[in-house]
Parts: structure tokens; sequence; C-alpha cells
């Protein structure tokens, strides 16, 4: 009897407040969903034909730690926020003769409730939607979807069991705030007007300064490799500054513009500026995060969106010919070894077109004005303006990779920076050579693919007359991992006219070919195009995948707090507007001060989040050149998109809750 | 002149489930000239608020004719009814209902700036307003750090700064202790003696024995009304308290 009393007070504050806990419900159940899916997906076995799916199988349990992790952080804050709300009622309660420990067994019965309804949801529909997500992970990879349906309770249960223990959190926090509870909160009330913010300048200056200090470091990031740690740096400043910036330096913004009195005494600002201070304070922290998770969204999915959509672009950049080998060919006898090649190949002769073959003596160098010094052991701690990838080609192969005519001195060489520019016209290998620079050439036009390292750092392409000369005084000369220190490339390369299935079995045939063709353990690279452009789509596919569910999961948490933003907003603008009416503003008046307010503050953190994505901007793109994206003009044009649709989405979910706000206010008259 | 002219004025209100509807007034008859202090009195629910409101052009009329300073309200636009209340009236509310977000002195500025006036000429207004209701030290504080009085006196210095020609006051001393209802009375009075009209929507017999005549609203009608003539404060007091008494009594035969 006792205990139904409780538990009809638990599920009429639950009814009373739906407004409220409608969504907060929803979006635990779809937390529980993603959850669920992402789970199933990592416990599936999948067929070997699905190449690139080992990217998934290994970053999901990842991917599932993330979304559990935000999940218990962000519910949360949301469950915090709502029993504040709440508090009048708690205190009432009190009023009316409820000890604490009934209480307690209140919030307990509404947690149970709230919990299991969003729970058994979330799972239910995870269980109809995984299949629709297996389907559509089959499709992303051109495989044949099978319909068996099969609910795996591995997934099950330890979907129910992180989610229960999240709710278990929420529920001692739930009761430590209904202890706290005083029930002179119902005196105080919040009608009562709180006090006026202060502008607090100290923290809004250190916001901007440290906002400064993080852009700087993010622009200035030359090498990723190396810089990991100063970006993760930057992105921990750029987060405080947020929150810094819309908590503190908002309020004094306003300030600033209610000092300028003919500004401020105006009809258009009067309203907007005064309730925005206290807008501002109240909501700087929710905003912060919105921008925040706005900027993880972004970045995210325009990387995500650059690899997903330019895998075939990518990996031809790479590989620009069908089939690739690779030799060191140092200590080898080229000329014999290719003419067996030759040979052994001829059996394909129909299918082979664009032969062709090229030496290029690839290294690493430490550049100091015009001298360059081959290191035996390289010091990647070094500055990255110092290091530059050297790769040395021969006229006559330069003549066959470009097409152009030169002619060099034994002493001349050509010489093109990437990444990077050469003011001098000599050059001195430390050690070896000393060449007259002929040309410094600004573009470098050829099928010849640069490493992707390569392409990280800064470069050389150096054409001298003659590469022996140049690799003479390295013979002999060792690495630390063995290698020769100035090893000379073969490559071997050539364009096949099958289709790609036919070319990856191709491609197995022709490297046992030519495992026994070479003398014995002879390491080389044999890669084709085709298999790289199935392994990239598999892995790209992955990442895009994982990459989709993630930021639904932010993205639906920016949702909320919107929504809520709003929902708030409305109970406390209501008695406001009722008086200006009266006062004398015309109700076009109220709703266009009300669109300032709402545009100002709610188009703010996405501004921001855009400005963030810019100066993150410099950095992943570099991050991607790692993942093969060299295209840096695509990139761009990927982020601008990317930002767009996000922007457009926004829109669209700001004028869907602003409408809950409308029917809120116009309530009142 | 005639300030408000009130002729068969009647409002319905059609409650939203069932179409259930309430006569809030029936058939009100009345004619208020300009300097006019009225006081109006009336159970809980007679139609005093709702009279009020329409006077206000926040709500319109079911039927009847109102003309307030001159304007028809039958028949005016919402754009320009907000107009017509920032140019011609003044509100007291019972709530005070100032602004939270507004220093007391952004309050009372709040119809200027809707205007459109230049802060020096607020300035020069709110000065002589706020010495003579004693406000000047408070200009600065926020609604939430002032007594009830205090922000009644703020409420009236909002409804006087635009020189409205008619003041609509709804139970203005209802949240005050008598000592802050004597001086805002008192208050009233003196701008009453500079020519602006005043109509008071109130509950209290002290309060009403202020004005220069008292209006009972019963039923949604005008029931009765008592002019005070040459009486003093007390002799009207005494007057009315008659009439109450009388009217209850009356009521109840
Ligand atoms: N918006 C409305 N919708 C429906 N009925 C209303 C509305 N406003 C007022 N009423 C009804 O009209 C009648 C008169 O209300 P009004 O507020 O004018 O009374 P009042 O004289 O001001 O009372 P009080 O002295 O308690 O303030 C009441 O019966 C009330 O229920
Ligand atoms: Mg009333």
């Amino acid at each position: 009897m006792r205990q139904g009393f409780y538990q009809k007070i638990a599920t009429t504050g639950i009814r009373n407040n739906r407004k409220m806990y409608l969504p907060y419900m929803c979006i635990t159940g779809m937390f529980v969903m993603i959850y669920y899916i992402m789970h199933y997906l990592s416990d599936m076995e999948y067929p070997a034909g699905m190449r690139g799916i080992s990217i998934l199988r290994t970053t999901m349990p990842m991917a599932c730690e993330i979304v559990a992790m935000f999940s218990l952080i962000f519910l949360f804050y949301i469950s915090t926020f709502l029993l504040r709300k709440r508090s009048r009622e708690f205190g009432l309660y009190r009023i009316l003769g409820m000890d604490k420990g009934n209480l307690c067994r209140i919030m307990f019965h509404e947690q149970l409730f709230s919990g299991l309804i969003s729970i058994a949801g979330g799972i239910f529909c995870g269980i109809l939607c995984s299949k629709l997500a297996e389907m559509l992970l089959y499709q992303m990879f051109q495989q044949p979807v099978s319909y068996a349906f099969h609910i795996p309770w591995t997934a099950v249960c330890s979907t129910a069991a992180i989610y229960a223990a999240i709710q278990l959190v929420l529920l001692i926090k739930a009761m430590w705030i209904v202890r706290r509870s005083n029930p002179l909160i119902l005196f105080s009330g919040s009608r009562t007007g709180e006090k006026p913010p202060k502008a607090n300048w100290l923290l809004a200056i250190a916001g901007i300064l440290i906002l400064a200090t993080a852009y700087y470091m993010a622009v200035t990031i030359e090498n990723p490799l190396s810089a990991f740690t100063k970006f993760f740096i930057a992105v921990l400043l750029v987060i405080i500054a947020t929150y810094l910036l819309f908590i503190a330096g908002s309020v004094a913004f306003c300030k600033l513009l209610q000092k300028n009195k003919r500004f401020y005494y105006h009809q258009k600002h009067f309203v907007p500026v005064s309730s925005m201070v206290y807008r501002m304070k109240r909501n700087g922290a929710g905003l912060a995060s919105i921008c925040i998770l706005s900027t993880i969204v972004l970045v995210t999915v325009s990387c995500i969106s650059c690899l997903y959509f330019g895998t075939e672009k990518e990996v031809r950049d790479m590989y620009p010919y069908d089939m690739e080998l690779d030799l060191i060919a140092n200590d080898l006898n080229i000329p014999e070894i290719q003419e067996k090649l030759e040979t052994q190949f001829s059996a394909y002769e129909d299918q082979i077109t664009d032969e062709t073959s090229f030496f290029s003596a690839q290294t690493v160098g430490v550049i100091d004005h015009h001298i360059l010094t081959i290191p035996e052991e390289m010091d990647w701690t070094l500055s990255a303006d110092h290091i530059r990838a050297i790769v040395v080609l021969s006229t006559e192969d330069y003549t066959k990779l470009t097409g152009e005519q030169v002619s060099l001195q034994p002493q001349e060489c050509l010489l093109y920076p990437s990444g990077t520019s050469y003011p001098y016209d000599t050059l001195i290998i430390a050690n070896g050579a000393t060449y007259t620079v002929k040309e410094v050439l600004q573009q470098f036009h050829s099928d010849f693919s640069v490493d992707s390292v390569v392409a990280v750092i800064a470069s050389f392409i150096l054409v001298v007359p003659d590469l022996d000369t140049f690799c003479a005084p390295f013979e002999g000369m060792e690495s630390r991992l063995g290698n020769p220190l100035v090893p000379v490339y073969w490559e071997y390369a050539f364009n096949l006219t099958c289709d790609h299935n036919k070319q990856i079995q191709l491609s197995a045939q022709m490297k046992q070919e030519i495992e026994q063709l070479l003398p014995e353990d002879t390491t080389f690279s044999w890669t084709s195009y085709a298999e790289e452009l199935e392994d990239s789509q598999g892995a790209n596919a992955s990442l895009f995948f994982i990459g989709g569910l993630v930021t639904l999961v932010f993205f639906c948490a920016t949702v909320l707090i919107i929504y809520y933003k709003q929902i708030s907003e409305g109970y406390e603008d209501e008695r406001n507007f009722a008086i200006m009416q009266r006062i004398g503003m015309k109700k076009t008046e109220i709703h266009q001060a009300i669109r300032t307010q709402m545009r100002m503050v709610f188009l703010l953190p996405v501004l921001f989040a855009g400005i963030h994505m810019l100066f993150a901007f410099g950095f992943t793109s570099k991050i991607l050149i790692l993942f093969g994206v060299f295209d840096t003009s695509y990139m761009a044009l990927v982020t601008f998109f990317s930002f767009i649709g996000f922007a457009i989405l926004y829109t669209i979910i700001y004028r869907i809750t602003t409408e809950s706000y409308y029917q809120i206010v116009s309530a009142a008259h | 002149m005639e300030m408000v002219s009130v002729t068969g004025l009647k409002k319905t209100y059609v409650t939203r489930f069932g179409g259930h509807q309430v006569e809030a007034l029936k058939n009100v008859n009345l004619s208020v000239e300009q300097g006019e202090f009225v006081a109006i009195m009336g159970e809980s629910g007679s139609g005093k608020t709702t009279l009020l409101n329409i006077l206000a052009a926040l709500d319109t009329a079911t039927s009847g004719s109102v003309v307030v300073a001159g304007q028809d309200l039958s028949t005016i636009k919402e754009k320009y009814a907000a107009q017509f209340r920032r140019n011609h009236l003044g509100f007291v509310f019972q709530d005070f209902n100032l602004l939270d977000t507004f220093t007391l002195e952004d309050n009372i500025y709040l119809p200027l700036v809707l205007n459109g006036v230049s802060h020096k000429e607020m300035r020069q207004r709110l000065q002589p307003i706020a010495t003579q209701l004693g406000i000047t030290e408070l200009l600065q504080k926020y609604p939430y750090e002032v007594s009830g009085g205090q922000k009644q006196r703020c409420a009236v210095a909002r409804a006087l700064i635009t020189n409205p020609k008619l003041i609509l006051a709804d139970e203005p001393t209802g949240a005050l202790d008598s000592k802050a209802s004597d001086s805002l009375l008192e208050l009233f009075h003196q701008i009453n003696e500079t020519g602006q009209t005043i109509l008071m929507v109130t509950h209290s017999v002290l309060a009403a024995s202020h004005a220069s005549r008292m209006l009972f609203i019963r039923d949604g009608e005008v029931f009765h009304q008592i002019y005070r003539g040459t009486d003093t404060n007390e002799q009207f007091y005494q007057k009315i308290s008659d009439t109450l008494t009388l009217l209850a009594g009356g009521k109840q035969a």
C-alpha cells in the first residue's frame, strides 16, 4: 500500500514535468540504442570478403567506451539540471511533511521508472535498428546482405549493465540533491529576482588570451607527428577559453554595451541587451558546451567525409599505377632482374599497359642554410624547419617521369622544394658533392608518388646528372634499421586493362612469381592499386560508420541542450513579456526583441565552433595527409560544406525548439 | 472634457473546454471627466480587472462602445493599441510588475526608450518625478534590493514619466502595509491635483476614500456610485463604509 503511494507520486512527478522528462528519457533511450548497435556490430562475424572491416572491429570497442563515458557525463549534467528546476516542488513536499527519507524513496522510484523505460525502450529499438545498421554497413562494403536476424545476448546484457550502472550514479546524485533541498526555497523562490551578474573582467581577459594562445599554437604546428601533445594542449586550452568567454566574456561584453548610453537606450537594444546579461550568466556554460560539442561534430564529420568521399582519389594519388614493385636496388643487379621480369610477365602481355621503371634515392637530411647533412642517426627532436625528406632522381628518369627535357653539367642540379623554399644557388652535401642549383623548380608534374610521410615534412626533390655519383660517398653506410643510409629504390610499375577483381587475383599470382624470380631474402614491396583501394574503402567505410554513430550521439546531445535552454528561457521570460506588453510594447516589438536575443544567444556557439574549426584546419589537414588525402583545396571544400550542412541542421533545430518557446511565452497573454 | 466614456459594454469569455460562457461584464456604462480620481470597488470576480484591461486596449469588448482620451478602442488595431497605451496611459499594478533584469532607473525609462526619447531628455524628465516620489537614492538599485513600497513608487514613476492623460491602477495598495499605502495614496492625490485623471481599482475602503468618486461594480454592472462632494477623507470613508454595509445587507435580503 505505502509502496504504491511512492510509486504514484513518482509517476505523477514525471508526468507533471513531462516537457522536461520526456526528451530526457528519449535521449537516454537513444544512447542505449546506439551503444547496443555498436556493441552488436563489433561482436559480429564478418565474411572474409569484407576488406578493411578489421578497422571497424578494432575501433568499435573504443568508440563504445567513448559513447558510454559521454553518456555518463551528459546524463549526469542533464539530470542535475532537471532536479534543480524542481527544487520548488521538493520544497513543497518538505513543507507538506515529508522527510528526506521519503523524498529519497520517491527519487528511487522515479529513477527506477524512467531508467527501466529508457533502457528497455533503447534496447528494443536497438534490436530493431541493429539489423538496419548491419545492412547499411554491408551496403557500404558492397557485400550481399544476409537476412538472418539474431539477438546476441552478450550485447544486450552488457548494454543493460552499463546503463543500469549509469542510472545508479544518477540516482545517488539525485538523492544527494534531494537531501540538501531546503523547504525555505519556496519562500525565497526564483521569482524574486536574482542578483544582476557582475562582469568578471579578469576571467574575460584570461579567456581572450588563452584562446589567442591556443589558436597560435594550433596554427604554428608544422609536424603533426611530433606535435600531437602540443595539439592536445591547444584543444584543452580552446575548451577552457570557450567556457571562460561564454561565461565571463559575454557578460563583460554586455556590460560594456550597457555603458554606452547612446547604444543601450535605443528601442532595438534596450530590452535584448539587458536580458542578455542574465541569459549569458545562466546559460554561458550550456552554450559553451553546445559550442564544444558542435566543434567536435564538425571536425569529425569533415575529416571523415574527406576520407570517405575522397577514397578513390587518395588511393590513386598514392598508387599511380595499377601494379607497383619497389626494391632497394643498392645491392642488386637490376638490369638482370628487369629482363627476367619482362620475360616472366610477357604471359600477361595483352593486359599490361604503360609499363615503366625508374630509380630514385630516398633519405632524410638536416638542412642548415645551404648545407645538407645526411646523418647516420636522425635526431627527430630537431625543429621541423631543419628536417628535409630528400628524393634524388637522375635527369634521365626525370625526363621519363615528367616528359621535360633537361641537360645538366656534372656539378649542376635542379631542386624542387615542397612545403618549403630554397633561396640559395648552391647546395653542399656534407661529405658529398657540391652542386650549383641551376634552377629551383616551381612545379613538379609527374605520376611519381611521394611517400605520405614525406608529404608531411618539407622535402627536396633533387635532379642530378648521375645518381651513382650522388650516392657514392655513402656507399656501404647503414642506417640504424640496417638499411643502406641512402637507399636507391627501383620502381617497376604498369597498368592493367582488366577489372579490379581480376587485378586482385593477378596480384597474388604475380607476387608469387616475383618472389621466385628474385634472389633469396630480397625484401620488396608489391602493391596492387585495386587491393589498396578495397582496403581503404573498407577502412574508410568503417571509420565513416563509427564516426557517424558517435557524431549522432554528440549531435543529439547538442539538440537536447538547445531544447532545454529554450524551454527554461521560455518559462523565465513568460512574465517579463506580459509586463512589457502592458507598458505598451507591441507584440511585433516583443517578438523582435525575443528573436534578436535568441539569434544572438544560439548563433554564438555555431559561430565559435566555425572559428575553432577554421583554426584547427591547419592541423587536421596535416593529419589527413597521413591518411593519404593530399588535396588541401578539396579538404577545405569538404570542411566548408560540412559547416554549411551543420549550420542548416542547427538552424532547423533552433527553429523547431523556438516554436515550443513561443508556445510558452505566448501562453502568458 | 470626457476622458473615459463607456456605453453598453459587454464582455463574454468563452472557456476553452465545452464552450461554457462567462459573462464578466454585462452592461457597463461609465463616464469619467478629465481630472477626476475615481475608485472602483466590487467583489472578487465582479469584472474590475476585465474593465481596466478593456480600457487599456489589452482586451477587446464583446459589444458596446469604449472611448478613451478621444480614441475609439473598439476599432483600434493591435499595432496602434500598443502605441496608444504607451502615449496616453500609465499602469500601476498590485504586484508592481517591475522587470528584474533592469535597475529601477531603467525600469522607469522603459516606456520612453520604446518611444525613442534621447537619454538626455529621459534624465531630465525623471529628475523631478524621482524627487517627488523620494526615490532618487534608489535609482541604481535592482527591484530585488528594495522594499514593496519602494517598488510601488518606482512603478508609479514609470507610469508617470510619459505624462499620460489617464492612470489606471489595479489594486495598487494590495501588497503594501498601511504606512506605504498611505503615502502612495497621498501621492495619487497630489498627482490628481496637478490635473491627471486616475482610475483605481481597490478592495480597501481607506484607499477608496481618497478618491473624488466611488463606483461599485457587481455582477458585471455599475451598481452604485457615490460622489465625495465637499466631504473630508474621513467623512467620505464613513459614507463608503455605510454604503457597503447597506449593499451587503441588501444582497442578503
Ligand atoms: N481570460 C479569461 N477567460 C475566462 N474567464 C475569465 C478570464 N478573465 C476573467 N475571467 C472571468 O471573468 C470574471 C471577472 O474577472 P476579473 O478578473 O475581472 O475579476 P476582478 O473583479 O478583477 O476580481 P478580483 O477582485 O479577484 O481581482 C471572473 O468570473 C473570471 O473568472
Ligand atoms: Mg482583479
